[in-house]
């Protein structure tokens, strides 16, 4: 009962169809019950995934949507272009934002080692370091945690800052923060 | 639409006919917004990112040489998009306070009974299992139809690279829904084909 065939056989075929019309495969099912049970499966969820239709909005929604494209055209056009400018500053602003804000709620706080805080800031992490491997010193996370929270509740909000990032610049916020998991 | 009558609104539309990109945003706003739905699966999100693909279109149109077509165009659009707003919701669930809130998907009307409706929550909640790329090519591949060489230009892989991922994305599929095994088992016997 432990015939591998079949997911095989579907892989190489590319698809359930083009195996349903293999005859020389269908001999081998017929007397394979492990095989048997793997098309049960799969022919399930083929059928089971049909559910899964979008909820699709009205007619009404459809025949105004030219014009919500416009509307947005016209608004991106007259929206001044300061992106560029800023550069990597917004990156590095919401990396900070992010971490400092993510060690200040953090239920458990990392083993803090006897850095200043000018040491702890200037730490280069590796790919492999975790939070807990990186030391911070008390007082460097409650001043990082502080600011953080005063910018959020200021003028700078992370989710609309997020939402400025370059595709680029989104990429390298993402890797840093897999490498800084808590 | 044949490629020649979609080459058609794009030349008018560069000539400065306006009509022909409403007819072009007509011809692909559903498609779009079924792809983008199922990549992120929110309603709204849905919409705003089909939106977004069409005012990029607007923008790219005015470049656009006639080399592939626009339909490739506008799912490749999708799929990026939607890829960078996942990335987006990721980066901004890290911090506690303002996680992305997730919306568990209401029953809609019309619905046949509560288990169809805890069936496409399960399927919802497994597609939300695959890595974005890898759900992208599953969704293309299984609802969309799209040929292996499509997506494989759609997705920027190889077309052994799109056939691989589609199968592992099934047989995550399998394997996430396998709790739906009863539900599933129950909906169709299979049936040996007739030969």
């Amino acid at each position: 009962m432990n015939c591998r065939r079949f997911e095989e056989e579907l892989e190489k075929q590319d698809g359930l169809k083009a195996l349903e019309a293999d005859a020389a495969f269908n001999e081998h099912l017929k007397g394979c019950p492990a095989c048997q049970a793997k098309a049960a499966e799969y022919g399930a969820l083929f059928e089971a995934l049909k559910a899964d239709q979008p909820p699709m909005p009205g007619e009404a929604y459809w025949t105004s949507f030219p014009a919500l494209v416009r509307e947005r055209i016209e608004k991106a056009k007259a929206r001044p272009r300061w992106k560029p400018v800023l550069g990597w500053s917004l990156p590095v602003a919401a990396l900070v934002l992010i971490a400092g804000i993510a060690l200040f709620t953090s239920r458990e706080k990392p083993n803090l080692a006897n850095l200043t805080a000018e040491e702890a800031f200037n730490y280069s992490g590796t790919a492999s370091d975790t939070v807990m491997e990186i030391p911070l010193p008390e007082n460097t996370l409650t001043a990082v945690a502080v600011e953080a929270e005063e910018e959020l509740v200021g003028t700078l909000k992370v989710e609309e800052l997020v939402y400025t990032l370059s595709d680029e610049q989104l990429r390298v916020l993402e890797e840093k923060l897999e490498n800084f998991k808590l | 639409m044949t490629g020649g009558e979609e080459r058609e609104l794009v030349v008018r539309f560069k000539s400065g006919d306006q009509t022909a990109f409403n007819q072009l945003v007509r011809l692909y706003q559903k498609r779009v917004y079924a792809v983008a739905f199922r990549m992120v699966r929110d309603e709204e999100e849905a919409k705003d990112l089909t939106q977004e693909v069409f005012v990029k279109m607007y923008k790219a149109l005015a470049d656009f040489r006639g080399e592939g077509s626009v339909f490739t165009w506008a799912y490749r659009a999708t799929v990026n998009l939607s890829i960078n707003h996942l990335r987006r919701k990721k980066i901004i669930s890290w911090v506690p306070l303002l996680e992305a809130e997730e919306k568990p998907e209401e029953p809609k009307e019309g619905l046949g009974d509560i288990e169809t409706a805890q069936l496409k929550q399960a399927i919802a909640e497994a597609v939300k299992k695959l890595p974005p790329k890898q759900r992208a090519i599953f969704i293309l591949r299984h609802y969309d139809e799209l040929s292996n060489e499509e997506i494989a230009l759609i997705v920027g892989k190889s077309v052994g690279a799109v056939k691989a991922n589609y199968f592992q994305a099934l047989q995550k599929m399998k394997k996430y829904l396998a709790e739906w095994k009863n539900v599933l088992t129950g909906v169709k016997e299979y049936e040996l084909p007739q030969i």
